[in-house]
């Protein structure tokens, strides 16, 4: 019996990990599209459905109905692998992040760990499907995009390593624990938010990070020979993504599934309320990458590597460094942690236009002398 | 950073500002006054009262010459603007023979010979490149009148409007025009009323300049038509040149 | 081997067999009378002159005896109707329809000279009788124009027995296409068309190039304002550029020909016509030619008057029926040409070059000239010369030689300030440069380029400045619009040289034209842009006084430009005849008869009528906007 309900449970959890990551991305493209919209005074997709909530659904018909189309010389296996791996790293995350009061898929004492290990996946699944399809530009492309996810994951690494170092544990419902009554770490480091936010946005390709798939770089980069639903899978992916690594911000930053009323609904031990806030703030980081990808120029190549390991790691190495010794030695750790760690989102905000203003004249002055 | 943060302030500001996107068919666009569309005259609708009067003003009026007003009438009335239809329809092409045109087409495709050779000799036959005779062109060979008239307007030589009678052209190559070749075609543009490129109203003559007809010796030239070339201009003699020519046409 | 010997004697036969003597119309030594039948003097009258001559002859029953022999352009085109007497070479010139009969009386019955209607030698006063003796003539070095106004251009047997196509059918005799091209290019021929390109080399391009199909283009689109010796060449001999163009076809190995001709030569365009049905009919192309079992065929396409159909490309794809528009090279026609063949583009010159090369060896073309130039060019002297027309000399010979004497130097009270050399792809040289030899190399360094050989002398009345804007208004007018540069760079050039010559020059507007003169020479797609701001430079360069004083002093010391001048009368010179008043289109002038008359500055366009119909000189122009003082300096 407990077998089997044990059995049950997990498909359960299987299906709802999917339908989660399904419904996000159909969500997300709508409200992406719409967000994008409005910013930009126009009104977006609002004919489909009242004010265009089928739009994303009439989109997915229409890709189905494509044909399946597989250039002739792919490698047949991989160039079918590669769309159906792309979404084991969106629906894997979940099994980690609660999303209410005693509620997760299972609390793994190296959730923070586990969760960086399985964005691999994507990356993995990127690679694999440029190379599959048998198309130089695909392949590059692909490099590039992987060169891309693997150098960011590091300073994300570094970010979550201190967020471990805080909590002492590397169970998210810990870190959910922690920041019990507003003690949210957003507050207390938002240096180390940020280090991690940008690099999670390099992680999901978005915004200011997206030259792998952008369409004037590349020709379209690594999904250039994907069409149909194959294509359909890697939109997905990116799409779901977005909520995907959202949440896992509002879990490490935010508080996840914390705020008033905790208690008001309970049902089969579940809090239903908890839930709402989670989307909440969810949705609010997800309106946050879709308005820092409509704000913000696309990064060359070169500046964006040379900001990964120019600029954010070593950054996220002194961060850790200057957390743990916080940590270690100082009295009032959360009042110290939170001066440094605004001071140094100040000092960086501040400094990063100085600095490169400073470096571009000096290599001005270099050029100006040799002409 | 700051640079950043100023951009995304931006793009937040127009999410709730008024938006231009117009919900079409439900809302239209408010076109402006000049805008072009497509004109349909609203003759008889099926009323008892037809709107038209036949006034011809739409005609006399059209800048570009499309309508055309045809009526009958029971009573013997004159035709109403009379004079101004005809000073409008001056500028209008005359109907070109285009039997005339077969034979330059069929040289064409059997030599094979290029595009402007058949623009030439058309030319040639009319005087001008009328319309309907590049249509004609265009159906036969199977190229689109637009590349027609691309190559037609690139050259200079290539005329898409009647010219007058006689031809006045003034030379303005380098001798001719360090000789004074513009205060020649000064006193032409006076005495004629017409300027460069330009047709007299009694379609008799046509002022037009070109880089240089090769008789450096004889600057500032002038030549009439194809054949007459007259050296060593200077303004007098072109005022009493036009005089002549309108002598030799009877006109004053 | 001797199977080569006999083709070639069978080749020379063929050609022998080709002369017709019976068609000859201009005989050596034979009593003739010459009229040059060219367009300035057809311009000039010469179908009344010819008429004339024609009933003088027939109602003194010479008819018979005397032969009228219509030749091409002689070159001395300021001097037309040219009539010559043959063998003597009497010359002749402003022939006009009643001196027929006393020339005919003295040159061709007798053997006397009507003194009064000879040419006067401007330096001397002297009167010269003949031909030989003008120098104009005789310090010519003539080998392109050899044969123009010795045969009648609607003849081929003219040629024929003055050893035409002697030179394609010693190519055709030793048969080896490779050989051709190393004589060409030993002898240094360059391209006469204006960039200088050594044409060996091209050819061998060319030929090298691998395909069946190959073309060559003859490039008689003479656009250049101001040049007329290709059309000269056409008209005066049309046959030994069709010989240059077949040797070269067959050194490359194509099989059709075109020759590019503007439309505003008629002349031109039936001469050539002529010559290539007479040329068919006599084996001499087409099939088979001259029995060596090679074919090619000519064919005219007539130009529609756009300049820029000069340029190689351009040329190209108006041949094509399509708008003439240059296109990127590479790769150069040599390797995709028309209809994306091998092609080879010539001047008109440059072919005509050819048979004498042949004829002579490549080691006496390259004897003449100077480095890397060698050979002869033709240059159009125009302007305010004495004796202006076309004149054939060495490469290396001075400016000043060939203005000041083949020219005869300046107009009468005319003080020299400038020559324009090529066009308006070239520039402006003042009087310290006039010791320059031509040489493509020593020019460009110069600033100028030898360009296609226009020669336009400018005097101290005409302004730099407006000269400048002249040749801008033309590229600008004749630009194809496909790259920006060129389109909108000399349009900004233009409004900036228009201002400055109305009066609204700036502070700033010089380093501006240098500025935009960089940027479009560095940016445009061909050389009609590239080469567009050449005159705007180098009127910078040596006459940046005129430039300054247009913009600062708002002044124009040559006197030309409308806005910058004022017309005044001289009150001590004018007697008061009226004339000018009465001519004035305006009305602006009055005065009393017989006394001094004023002009009204406020009316004046500045027609130049009042100036010219003048005959005491009393209206003067001074340069600078000066209405009061004009007012003043008349006494109203």
């Amino acid at each position: 019996m407990h077998v089997f309900l044990a059995i049950l449970r997990c498909v359960i959890a299987i299906v709802i990990a999917y339908l989660v990551v399904f419904v996000a991305a159909l969500v997300n493209i709508l409200f992406e599209r719409r967000t994008l919209a409005f910013m930009t005074d126009r009104l977006g997709p609002n004919r489909t459905g009242w004010q265009g909530v089928l739009q994303s659904v009439a989109d997915a018909f229409k890709m189905m109905g494509k044909e399946d189309f597989a250039p002739a010389q792919v490698d047949k296996v991989v160039f079918t692998l590669a769309p159906i791996m792309v979404m084991i790293g969106a629906v894997s995350i979940q099994l980690v992040i609660p999303y209410t009061k005693g509620w997760v898929g299972q609390d793994l004492n190296v959730g923070l760990i586990y969760i960086i290990a399985v964005t691999g996946f994507t990356v993995l699944s990127i690679l694999i499907g440029g190379w599959a399809s048998h198309n130089k530009y695909a392949l590059v492309g692909a490099l590039r995009a992987a060169a891309q996810m693997v150098s960011y994951e590091i300073p994300m690494i570094l970010a979550v390593l201190v967020v471990a170092m805080t909590v002492g544990s590397l169970s998210l419902n810990a870190v959910v624990a922690l920041q019990a009554g507003y003690k949210w770490l957003a507050f207390y480091m938002p240096f180390t938010l940020l280090i991690f936010y940008i690099a999670s946005i390099a992680e999901l390709n978005r915004g200011p990070f997206d030259l792998p798939e952008a369409e004037s770089e590349l020709v379209s980069g690594y999904n250039v020979e994907y069409s149909g639903m194959r294509f359909g899978m890697f939109f997905l992916n990116e799409y779901a993504g977005l909520t995907i690594m959202s949440m896992v911000v509002v879990t490490l930053f935010f508080g996840g599934w914390q705020g008033p009323w905790a208690n008001a609904l309970v049902i089969h031990r579940i809090a239903l309320v908890p839930i709402v806030w989670f989307l909440i703030k969810t949705y609010v980081l997800v309106f946050l990458l879709v308005w820092v990808r409509l704000s913000l120029p696309r990064l060359q190549v070169d500046q964006l590597m040379g900001f990964a390991w120019k600029i954010l790691i070593p950054l996220g190495l002194a961060n850790i460094a200057v957390s743990g010794a916080i940590l270690l030695w100082a009295p009032h750790w959360h009042l110290v942690m939170a001066i440094y760690s605004w001071v140094a989102l100040l000092v960086f905000v501040g400094l990063f236009d100085i600095v490169l203003r400073w470096r571009l004249d000096r290599q001005r002055k270099k050029v100006a002398v040799l002409a | 950073m700051l640079g950043m943060f100023k951009a995304m302030k931006t793009t937040v500001g127009h999410l709730l500002t008024k938006k231009v996107t117009v919900q079409y068919p439900e809302q239209r666009e408010q076109l402006p006054e000049r805008s072009r569309g497509l004109f349909r005259v609203v003759i008889d609708p099926a009323g008892d009262d037809p709107r038209c009067r036949a006034c011809t003003l739409c005609e006399t009026n059209c800048p570009v010459q499309v309508i055309r007003v045809n009526y009958t009438s029971k009573y013997e009335l004159p035709v109403p603007n009379e004079a101004r239809i005809r000073e409008t329809r001056l500028t209008m092409q005359p109907k070109p023979d285009l039997a005339q045109l077969q034979p330059v087409i069929d040289h064409y495709r059997e030599t094979g010979t290029g595009m402007m050779a058949v623009l030439q000799n058309t030319q040639g036959l009319y005087g001008y490149l009328p319309r309907l005779a590049l249509e004609e062109i265009a159906v036969q060979t199977g190229s689109s009148l637009s590349q027609l008239y691309g190559v037609a307007s690139f050259y200079n030589q290539f005329r898409l409007s009647p010219v007058g009678k006689h031809v006045i052209t003034v030379c303005h190559g380098t001798a001719c025009h360090v000789a004074g070749a513009p205060l020649i075609t000064a006193a032409f543009s006076e005495e004629l009323g017409v300027g460069v490129g330009e047709t007299t109203k009694d379609r008799l003559f046509t002022l037009e300049a070109v880089s240089c007809v090769g008789a450096c010796a004889l600057a500032p030239v002038v030549r009439i038509g194809e054949d007459e070339t007259h050296g060593r201009m200077t303004p007098d003699k072109a005022r009493k040149l036009v005089a002549e020519l309108r002598q030799r046409e009877g006109v004053t | 081997m001797s199977a080569a010997v006999d083709r070639a004697g069978a080749i020379h036969e063929a050609l022998k067999q080709a002369l017709r003597p019976e068609g000859v119309v201009a005989h050596e030594g034979a009593l003739e009378m010459r009229i040059c039948a060219g367009t300035a003097c057809h311009a000039s009258g010469r179908v009344a002159v010819r008429e004339t001559i024609k009933e003088e002859l027939a109602a003194r029953g010479l008819a018979d005896k005397v032969a009228v022999v219509e030749t091409g352009c002689h070159g001395f085109c300021e001097q037309g109707p040219i009539v010559v007497i043959q063998p003597k070479g009497i010359f002749y010139p402003h022939v006009r329809p009643q001196d027929v009969a006393a020339i005919i009386e003295a040159s061709v019955q007798a053997d006397e000279v009507v003194e009064k209607l000879l040419y006067r030698d401007p330096a001397t006063g002297q009167p010269l009788a003949h031909e030989a003796e003008i120098p104009f003539y005789k310090e010519q070095r003539r080998l392109v124009l050899s044969l123009n106004g010795k045969v009648d251009p609607y003849s081929i047997d003219d040629y024929l027995t003055r050893d035409g196509y002697s030179a394609l059918a010693k190519v055709l005799g030793e048969d080896d296409p490779d050989e051709v091209i190393d004589l060409v290019e030993r002898s240094g021929l360059r391209g006469r068309g204006g960039a200088g390109f050594p044409t060996g080399t091209k050819w061998r391009f060319t030929r090298r190039t691998a395909g069946e199909r190959k073309y060559i283009i003859c490039n008689a689109d003479e656009g250049d304002p101001g040049a007329f010796m290709d059309r000269s060449v056409l008209e005066g001999n049309p046959h030994v550029v069709m010989e240059g163009m077949i040797i070269a076809a067959f050194a490359i190995g194509a099989q059709e020909g075109y020759v590019y001709v503007r439309a505003e030569y008629p002349f031109a365009v039936e001469r050539l016509r002529a010559a290539l049905g007479q040329a068919r009919e006599r084996g001499l192309l087409g099939t088979d030619i001259l029995g060596s079992g090679w074919d090619f065929d000519i064919q005219i396409n007539e130009g529609a008057g756009a300049f820029v159909c000069g340029e190689e490309t351009a040329l190209i794809a108006s041949i094509e029926g399509k708008r003439g528009m240059p296109r990127t090279r590479p790769p150069y026609p040599a390797v995709s040409g028309l209809w994306g063949a091998p092609t080879n583009i010539n001047n008109v010159e440059t072919y005509a070059n050819v048979p004498w090369i042949v004829h002579n060896g490549a080691e006496a073309f390259a004897a003449m000239g100077i480095d890397d130039s060698r050979g002869t060019k033709i240059f159009s002297l125009t302007g305010k010369v004495a004796n202006g027309g076309l004149v054939e000399v060495a490469m290396g010979a001075t400016l000043r030689h060939i203005i000041f004497t083949i020219g005869g130097g300046m107009l009468p009270g005319r003080t020299f300030k400038a020559v324009q050399l090529g066009g308006p792809s070239g520039g402006c040289l003042p009087a310290e440069m006039l010791d320059i030899g031509i040489d493509y190399e020593a020019l460009m360094a110069s600033g100028a380029i030898v360009g296609s050989g226009g020669l336009v002398v400018v005097d101290d009345t005409n302004c730099m400045v407006d000269l400048a804007r002249f040749f801008l208004q033309f590229t600008q007018d004749e630009s194809c619009g496909k790259c920006v540069p060129c389109r909108l760079g000399t349009k900004r050039m233009l409004e900036t040289l228009e201002r400055i010559t109305e009066g609204e020059g700036r502070e700033g507007d010089i380093e501006l034209l240098e500025e935009l003169s960089q940027y479009i020479s560095d940016g445009t797609l061909c050389a009609l842009g590239g080469t567009a701001p050449n005159p705007v430079l180098t009127t910078l360069r040596y006459f940046r006084d005129e430039y300054e004083a247009h913009i600062n002093e708002k002044r124009c010391p040559a006197g030309r430009c409308k806005a910058l001048i004022t017309y005044y009368i001289d009150p001590e010179t004018c007697t008061g005849c009226t004339l000018c008043a009465k001519k004035c289109p305006t009305g602006v002038i009055s005065g009393e008869k017989k006394q001094a008359h004023v002009i009204d500055v406020s009316g004046c366009i500045k027609c130049d009528t009042c100036r010219q119909v003048c005959k005491f000189g009393a209206v003067k122009v001074r340069s600078g906007i000066d209405q009061a003082a004009a007012v003043a300096a008349t006494g109203a």
